[in-house]
């Protein structure tokens, strides 16, 4: 059964890059916002994925995007600073009554809130620290915070429907 | 180990650009390469019919150009000199990656050094001018778009030949920005914007854009111009590089000057 859940989350992480790099990185939705949905990978791991996985998953997974997109180091760095922040985060979601048999982060254990806070959050810091490399210096603060956060809406959006399109395919298996 | 790969992550950032041969950890090795290529191919089938309305548009302005070479001997389209010899080749090649929302824009090219294709050939369409290759593998190539912090390319107004210096300023991927442009007559909103003889990797009088506004530069007398670019950047699909024939003896040439001048 874990090795099952496994395939099935690289298969889920190939549609994810392929999405991002094919179809995301082409769209023009304005000069600020711009997605990136590929972290949800990182952020559907199951709790007890030990750190020593998650920071090389997170940094091979960067630097594929990287790759493609030109950007060497950048989406790496991003997703290696939020993988390794995760843990934290999800000791501050605790929700009132635990994390009892809940595996991984789920809609449809942990509901649709905790869910999208938490997306939401991971999101966040993954884009901060993304634009913020991207430009280096501080200039054009605003231009970049600007961007920072209508791309965080969007792709936090993003993710939530796709959870929900992911769920509902594994409810009927 | 989240430092050592952060660490990994920063080395990488910084020393990206520095590094003109390598091509692995970008978007022109055989991996991101082939991948684009074939999602290019399939997506080709959907854009046949625009693709057919740009080469007619573009086979209607070659005849256009042919008649009035053919009755006014104009030398604005140097394609060869006075005895003939062809200045420069343009290889076609087909865009299968493109970035322009980026603070540094790039753009994959399905055609590499086994192509012909070398690092700072100029890259237009039949629009105007995209970039110029900064990277080239076997197969593929790698563009630095007009739309990074590090293009430079000397420009200037059509009509009056008045130079500046092009380069972006990271915010719209629609425009861009000639600064430090001299002033030799009255600048006019919606001049066309050319590349100049003295553009490197650029046939002169490629179009950039058009003039959409201007400020003086305070304190000095130059002019900072705001330029439409005729590039749709977002929809980029044929493109042809540019090889200038005597770039070469040309570049000698240039160093030689700047050594005397030194």
């Amino acid at each position: 059964m874990q090795a099952i859940n496994w395939i099935l989350r690289f298969v889920g992480l190939i549609f994810l890059i392929l999405f991002q790099v094919l179809v995301l990185n082409k769209l023009n939705v304005g000069t600020y916002a711009h997605p990136y949905v590929y972290p949800m990978f990182l952020l559907l791991l199951p709790f007890n994925t030990p750190k020593w996985v998650m920071l090389p998953l997170a940094f091979l997974i960067g630097l594929t995007i990287d790759m493609f997109n030109n950007t060497p180091g950048m989406h790496a760095a991003a997703c290696v600073a939020i993988a390794f922040l995760r843990p934290q985060f999800i000791k501050f979601y605790t929700p009132v009554t635990g994390y009892e048999n809940v595996k991984a982060p789920s809609i449809s254990q942990l509901g649709v809130i905790w869910f999208a806070l938490f997306t939401l959050t991971m999101i966040f810091i993954h884009h901060l620290l993304y634009f913020f490399i991207q430009v280096f210096w501080l200039k054009d603060l605003g231009l970049v915070l600007l961007k920072v956060v209508f791309s965080t809406a969007l792709s936090t959006m993003l993710i939530v429907i796709l959870a929900f399109l992911f769920a509902s395919r594994k409810t009927r298996l | 180990m989240f430092v050592l790969l952060e660490g990994i992550a920063f080395y990488l950032i910084f020393t990206f650009n520095s590094y003109h041969n390598t091509y692995f950890l970008n978007s022109a090795n055989a991996l991101t390469g082939n991948v684009l290529n074939t999602y290019g191919n399939f997506q080709e089938y959907f854009a046949l019919r625009q693709v057919n309305d740009s080469l007619l548009r573009e086979n209607s302005k070659l005849r256009e150009q042919l008649f009035l070479a053919e009755i006014t001997d104009t030398t604005r389209h140097v394609v060869a000199d006075s005895t003939g010899t062809p200045l420069y080749y343009y290889y076609p090649a087909e865009v299968i990656g493109n970035s322009f929302t980026e603070a540094n824009n790039y753009i994959t090219l399905n055609k590499g050094s086994n192509d012909g294709i070398e690092v700072d050939m100029g890259v237009i369409t039949t629009e105007g001018i995209v970039g110029k290759v900064v990277k080239v593998s076997p197969n593929f190539s790698m563009v630095m778009s007009v739309l990074h912090s590090s293009f430079r390319s000397r420009v200037g107004i059509k009509r009056n030949n008045a130079a500046g210096r092009m380069q972006w300023d990271g915010r719209s991927p629609t425009h861009s920005n000639v600064i430090q442009m001299s002033e030799p007559g009255k600048l006019i909103k919606g001049d066309s914007i050319v590349t100049l003889s003295i553009s490197d990797a650029f046939p002169p009088g490629i179009l950039v854009g058009t003039m959409e506004s201007y400020d003086k530069d305070p304190g000095s007398n130059y002019y900072n111009v705001r330029v439409d670019l005729s590039v749709n950047f977002s929809a980029l699909r044929y493109v042809y590089v540019v090889k200038e024939l005597e770039a070469k003896e040309k570049n000698e040439l240039q160093q030689h000057i700047e050594d005397a001048g030194d």
